[in-house]
């Protein structure tokens, strides 16, 4: 298992390079000139612009720019250097702990630690929700196969999952933030109360899969010969179901609950909008708009640790789960 | 198809895209442009060379990507597309009424505006537009629209393609929307062959803003590569004389413009603004900023919608609406001008000023007993300090433009860079044109000084100007914001390089109203605190907050659930229901803002000013 997670980790390296590589290269690809478009209608000042590209490195050819914002290529002096007869900054890329700057002069790293924690925060409670009721849901219904509870289950999820997230988060905003004013419109400062809300409504589609997916899932294994076995060896329900039957069916929902943590970090851009929390979703999106590549790359380049990490997590699950999978 | 696919991907990433990039520099930024004097230089040199007259080059024989077969320098066709306009029925189908339609050059907010009647080339008028069409040759294959995608113009512009197809029998419209940098490269290139939108908002409250950028020969924003000698004239009349004597000149520039057309005024910007039951007396400046020292609050706290400002929380950087917002209350300049009465006021840090009577020499004399936040005086020599910071070329200001409108003796000293010839590298860059031509060079000669010769500080209270050009509007330029003062704390932190500049501009030390209640916190708020040894009159509130927000739906619940006080730009769904709601509390008033639609009349000409 040790060998294993450190294989796993050493090929972090070229899934890092490489998804950095795609990156940069697709925002290098965005057609158009970011310094024009941070004028807005009207045209810049040349002089300021061609201090701003050299500011930036974007005469340069790809893979240099790659290899100076990486860490691998020294910076060229800027101007203002320059004319202080100043070298430049040396190797000061993403491999040095250097974000870069965004178009309008800010440190990325100053904006990935604002905007990492409020999505970090978002996310976690969108999931403890998701989690703790779609899985409750799902074992009810699944083991009371077509009563009530069962059928409640299955028409509520699909209603959930049939309303697009933004109705749903316009319409939880109008009715619970203004109508009765028990939520916070604005959560912009992202604390537990503001969140609240706006994790119920992320969580909201999650928690629907998760309830169908424990539901069938249960239901199969119930019917699984170790499950029988176990019954007739005359282990208590509980221990049946608990132990035997709800662990091998957690299997399929942890391979989707990991690969929705990513995507609930990533994919809140919708969520993040209508309340106004100012997470890396929104983050990123903005930058794209301005093609504000050391923004996009720096947050998505976070974003790829996080799917890495989060992936590697649900593969070591599995043998925890599962003692029949072996990794070795 | 590129737009389709823009379009869509623009859509499914988020509700609302419009308004992130309107906030983001998408629409249209309280920014601008250029021109320096090498800029200016080059391209009269160049302009001279390849300055065709209108009706030799036909700008469709040479068109690109989805190029149209029309001849736009034929003046018939441009009469005819507008008069086939129906701007009324787009503006209330499409906007609600939220925008007043374009029947004026510049404006209803500005002097000299005639608008109604008095162009009757700009009037919908479906006969006598399909008769000038057909005269002119009549359908000639699709017609080619141009505009910047995202940013809520393709409705509009649609509706406008259609109103052409039923009144001129167009056969068939195309659509070319572009991500906003992409856009502005293809109109500096000249690639742009169709009909486009573009807008302009004001630098400086004159008819003249309107006129020279726009229309002049090798004007800074002249896309469509109108050249006229006599509207040339005009404007030049106009701008050096002051700003009641200069109308007469404006408006026969506005006639030759109606009669030529070389764009459409499309509609002017209207602001609407919803304010709760605890503020009062809430009103908008010139700048359609809110008047933060008249704002009244039961509460003594003010909560103001903004949209996350772009740049460095002052000045000189400032050059987009979100972030002046904020700068306002910060920062005073020399003066503030009565937006009815159109007069300079003295209610900031100048106490007047003079100038000989050709309007190249001014002085202007400072009030005492202005200070900073950090108790530093207020000098003379804290406007020389900053505006030679703003116009240095180096520090790359975003508002470096604005330096550029006076002609201030000296400002090609530290606006720009020296030359050298072309290389083969440069045209593979796409630097320069031609190989042995002359490009700018930053690297190898910057500017050869950083301070202004023309601007000077005599003593602690007076600063006189020389310029080179007479410009009586020069006051009505300063009154921007790119011309407040900075303090000694701000040189300090300049001196030690970009990350404590930056520092700085979190937590800006100002002369203004209010100052920082701690440092700005991005995508959240900006807390200011009314500053208590305020130079002028003060405020009625204790503290204004800034909120901000990323799309103006989410900042009007917010309003109406209690959270929020005053916002500025209520969401296009809501209007009605907004009138309905808030009543009294809704108030609409004229921007100087417009967008029009350009026609490409002289695509070579153009591409040699931009290019």
């Amino acid at each position: 298992m040790f060998r294993y997670i450190i294989r796993r980790i050493l090929q972090f390296i070229p899934v890092f390079f490489g998804a950095t590589f795609l990156i940069f290269a697709m925002v290098f690809a965005i057609p158009g000139d970011p310094i024009q478009a941070l004028a807005g209608d009207k045209p810049v000042d040349p002089t300021t612009k061609a201090v701003l590209e050299d500011r930036y490195n974007l005469e340069d050819p790809l893979l240099e720019q790659y290899g100076k914002y990486i860490g691998l290529i020294p910076q060229d002096p800027t101007l203002d250097q320059e004319i202080a007869g100043e070298p430049g900054d040396g190797f000061a890329g993403v491999l040095q702990g250097e974000f870069g700057y965004s178009l309008n002069r800010r440190p990325v790293s100053d904006i990935m630690a604002d905007a990492i924690p409020k999505t970090a925060k978002l996310a976690l409670m969108a999931f403890v929700f998701e989690i703790v009721l779609g899985i409750s849901a799902g074992v009810i219904a699944g083991l009371r196969r077509g009563s009530f509870a069962d059928n409640l289950v299955l028409v509520s999820t699909l209603a959930v999952i049939a309303i697009p997230v933004f109705v749903a988060g316009y319409a939880a905003q109008l009715i619970v933030g203004v109508r009765l004013g028990w939520a916070p419109v604005n959560a912009a400062q992202a604390t537990f109360g503001q969140l609240i809300l706006p994790a119920m409504v992320l969580g909201a589609t999650s928690l629907a899969y998760i309830a169908r997916l424990t539901r069938t899932s249960l239901n199969e294994n119930l019917r699984a010969d170790y499950v029988k076995t176990a019954t007739a060896k005359g282990l208590p329900r509980t221990r049946v179901i608990g132990r035997h039957t709800l662990r091998n069916s957690l299997i399929p929902v942890i391979t989707y609950l990991g690969i929705d943590l990513g995507a609930l970090m990533g994919g809140a851009i919708i969520t993040e909008g209508i309340f106004n929390i100012p997470g890396i979703g929104r983050t990123v999106f903005e930058g794209i708009i301005r093609s504000d590549g050391p923004v996009v790359v720096g947050v998505t380049t976070f974003l790829v640790v996080i799917f890495m990490i989060s992936n590697l997590l649900v593969d070591v699950m599995y043998a925890w789960l599962d003692p029949r999978i072996r990794y070795e | 198809m590129k737009t389709r696919k823009m379009r869509r991907l623009v859509g499914a990433l988020a509700v609302s895209a419009l308004v992130l990039t309107a906030c983001s520099g998408g629409d249209e930024p309280e920014t601008t442009d250029t021109e320096t004097s090498t800029d200016t230089e080059t391209s009269t040199e160049t302009s001279t060379e390849s300055a065709a007259p209108d009706a030799s080059a036909a700008p469709s024989e040479e068109g690109t990507a989805g190029g149209d077969g029309y001849d736009w320098s034929d003046v018939r066709r441009r009469q005819a597309v507008s008069m086939a306009i129906n701007k009324q029925e787009i503006v209330d189908v499409i906007f609600q009424g939220t925008r007043a339609p374009g029947d004026d050059f510049w404006p209803p907010t500005f002097v000299g505006y005639r608008g109604g009647d008095f162009c009757p080339n700009l009037q919908y008028n479906p006969e006598e537009a399909a008769a000038l069409w057909e005269e002119a040759g009549g359908d000639a294959g699709p017609i080619t629209f141009w505009f910047n995608s995202g940013a809520g113009h393709e409705e509009w512009v649609e509706a406008v393609s259609n109103q052409l197809q039923n009144t001129l029998g167009v056969s068939d419209v195309a659509f070319e929307s572009l991500p906003f940098g992409d856009y502005l490269d293809k109109l500096d290139n000249a690639e742009v062959d169709g009909p486009f939108r573009l807008g302009w908002l004001m630098d400086y409250p004159s008819p003249g803003n309107f006129l020279g950028p726009i229309h002049a020969t090798a004007g800074s924003s002249n896309h469509t590569g109108f050249s006229n000698e006599e509207f040339d004239a005009a404007v030049q009349a106009g701008d050096s004389k002051s700003l009641e004597e200069a109308v007469t000149d404006y408006q026969a520039a506005g006639d030759i413009l109606c009669e030529e057309l070389p764009i459409v005024p499309m509609f002017y910007g209207l602001l609407q603004a919803v304010y709760s039951e605890d503020v009062s007396n809430v009103s908008f400046d010139s700048f359609q900023a809110l008047n933060v020292t008249e704002v009244e609050s039961q509460d003594g706290d003010v909560s103001v919608y903004v949209c996350e400002p772009q740049n460095s929380l002052f000045g000189s950087m400032t050059n987009e609406t979100c972030g002046s917002e904020v700068v306002n209350g910060l920062f005073s300049g020399l003066w503030s001008l009565d937006k009815d009465s159109g007069e300079i006021v003295f209610d900031e840090v100048a106490e007047g000023f003079e100038s000989n009577d050709e309007g190249t020499e001014w002085t202007i004399t400072l009030n005492e007993g202005w200070t900073f936040h950090d108790g530093s005086p207020v000098t003379a020599q804290s406007f020389v300090d900053a505006w030679n910071w703003g116009a240095y070329a180096p520090n790359a200001a975003q508002n470096s433009y604005f330096f550029s409108l006076p002609q201030f003796a000296g400002y090609g000293d530290v606006s720009a860079c020296g030359t050298r010839e072309a290389t083969q590298e440069d045209v593979d860059a796409e630097v320069a044109a031609e190989v042995g031509e002359e490009v700018a060079d930053c690297e190898n000669s910057p500017p050869s000084t950083d301070t202004i010769s023309g601007i000077e500080a005599v003593d602690d209270t007076t600063i006189e100007i020389t310029l080179d050009a007479p410009f009586p509007q020069l006051p009505l330029v300063l009154l921007y914001n790119a011309f407040d003062p900075l303090p000694p704390s701000f040189f300090e932190a300049a001196e030690q390089g970009a990350d404590a500049l930056n520092a700085w501009g979190e937590a800006p030390v100002g002369n203004g109203p209010f100052m920082m209640d701690g440092s700005w916190e991005h995508d959240v708020q900006v807390a200011t605190t009314a500053y208590p040894d305020f130079g002028g009159e003060g405020p009625n509130v204790d503290s204004i907050t800034y909120k901000i927000y990323a799309e103006d739906t989410t900042g009007y619940n917010d309003l109406r659930s209690g959270a929020l006080d005053v916002m500025d730009q209520v969401p296009l769904a809501e209007i009605t229901a907004a009138q309905d709601e808030f009543g009294d509390r809704y108030i609409e008033e004229a921007t100087s803002s417009f967008n029009y639609l350009g026609f490409p009349i002289d695509l070579e000409l153009a591409a040699s000013w931009h290019g």
